[in-house]
């Protein structure tokens, strides 16, 4: 009984600072997308740029690794059961996307460069199934226009 | 720049709240579905096995099942006290005036009455009918009814077959919990709330059956005193010494509960 009373406080706690953590992202994430929503990211460069003069290029990469919450670990490990949508684990994915792309387009931005093309995004899980984590590495090549 | 980008467009993709990647559900709401599915799909399994080892072990012929009884009695380590004669004879006096006054009293067991080593103020019921009484209990037994409470409400347990109903529970109880984590090996949470609702539901049979011991000692108490005071006094004793907890997670029923029904059923 005490068992399930301390599984129950903790999924509840988990919930709720996972809520709060991941609004607060989401939120970050938005605002920072708006400040650079001017500079384009594409993953395909050759049919974006085409006449335009390149006066140079570097490569700009990041790695972002996105912790999921225990109740989200705990949903989603009672989902497999029965199978189907995990969809507790796909707002971590979001973020951890977002949250890379965002990176190098900062780092672009930083650099002065005007785009970032040729986009490529890599995922792979992290820690245990117990406790996944998704660490997500974004590249791409930054180019400021001549 | 390129003509091709168009910068407003992008704008109004990041404003919008509308995320494709992510399902908007309500976790919770989820979770609960998820749980019901389970409870029913373990539930029914947990029934097949329960019916199943009941009929097995209520079958048995007898004397399979008093091999089994002291099977599992001799799982369990007791440290016995040796006690005087005079407290001897009055233990065995006490157990052949309620077996005389119950004919129906089943011969499966030798229904020995030990004395154990204990500052616990409790009496149990081996599963080969043996009473145990701690010897703090017993110190608190003077009169002779107050020991016929206490003797007739063990040998009770052993009459309704509650030694049997433990074993087919634990049998039950642990099947389903393996097959819980075979369902399940990486997240014990599963294993965890099936133990707890298994936990729950047993504790609930066991207030019941404590219930039905307490009726069969006050039967035994009006046959052979006439009155039932005994087991007003004796619950009054324990309650002293035992602090109440709450009702719900205890094995025993409140004790304010039996001394009520005790009051009730006596005449």
């Amino acid at each position: 009984m005490d068992n399930l009373i301390i599984l129950i406080a903790t999924l509840f706690i988990c919930y709720m600072t996972g809520t709060i953590v991941e609004k607060r992202h989401y939120k970050k994430i938005k605002t920072r997308e708006l400040i650079l929503y001017k500079s384009p990211c594409i993953s395909y460069g050759k049919s974006f740029l085409k006449d335009t003069k390149i006066k140079h290029s570097f490569l700009v990469s990041s790695s972002v690794v996105i912790g999921c919450d225990r109740f989200k670990s705990f949903l989603a490990n009672l989902r497999n059961i029965f199978g189907g949508n995990v969809s507790s684990y796909e707002s971590v994915l979001d973020r951890g996307r977002r949250e890379a792309i965002l990176r190098i387009r900062e780092e672009a931005a930083e650099k002065n460069a005007n785009a970032v093309i040729n986009l490529k995004l890599e995922t792979t899980m992290l820690g245990s199934s117990q406790d996944p984590q998704v660490c997500v590495t974004a590249y791409g090549t930054a180019v400021c226009y001549a | 720049m390129p003509d091709n980008f168009d910068a407003e467009a992008a704008r109004k993709i990041i404003m919008s709240d509308e995320r494709i990647n992510v399902t908007e559900n309500n976790p919770i709401k989820e979770l609960f579905k998820i749980c019901v599915n389970l409870a029913l799909i373990i539930g029914s399994f947990y029934l097949i096995i329960f019916m199943l080892s009941g009929i097995i072990l209520f079958n048995l012929p007898a004397k399979n099942q008093v091999q089994l009884e002291n099977f599992f009695s001799k799982l369990i380590e007791t440290k016995v006290v040796k006690i005087s004669d005079a407290d001897q004879k009055r233990l065995l006096t006490v157990r052949n005036n309620i077996l005389n006054a119950d004919k129906n009293f089943p011969k499966t067991s030798n229904l020995d009455i030990f004395i154990m080593d204990d500052t616990k103020t409790n009496a149990f019921c081996y599963p080969n009918g043996n009473i145990y009484i701690t010897s703090a209990l017993y110190k608190e037994l003077t009169t002779d009814e107050e020991l016929t409470f206490i003797i007739a409400h063990e040998m009770g347990h052993y009459k309704h077959k509650d030694h049997l109903r433990n074993m087919r529970d634990s049998i039950t109880g642990s099947i389903v919990l393996i097959g819980t984590v075979f369902v399940d090996p990486s997240n014990q949470g599963l294993t965890k709330m099936t133990a707890s609702t298994i936990d729950i539901s047993n504790l609930k049979f066991s207030r019941v059956a404590e219930e039905k011991a307490d009726k069969y000692a006050i039967k035994m108490l009006n046959i052979l005193y006439g009155s039932s005071k005994a087991g007003v006094e004796v619950m009054t004793k324990l309650k002293e010494k035992n602090r109440s907890n709450i009702e719900f997670l205890s094995t025993h029923p409140n004790i304010d509960r039996r001394i009520n029904y005790i009051k009730k059923l006596s005449y």
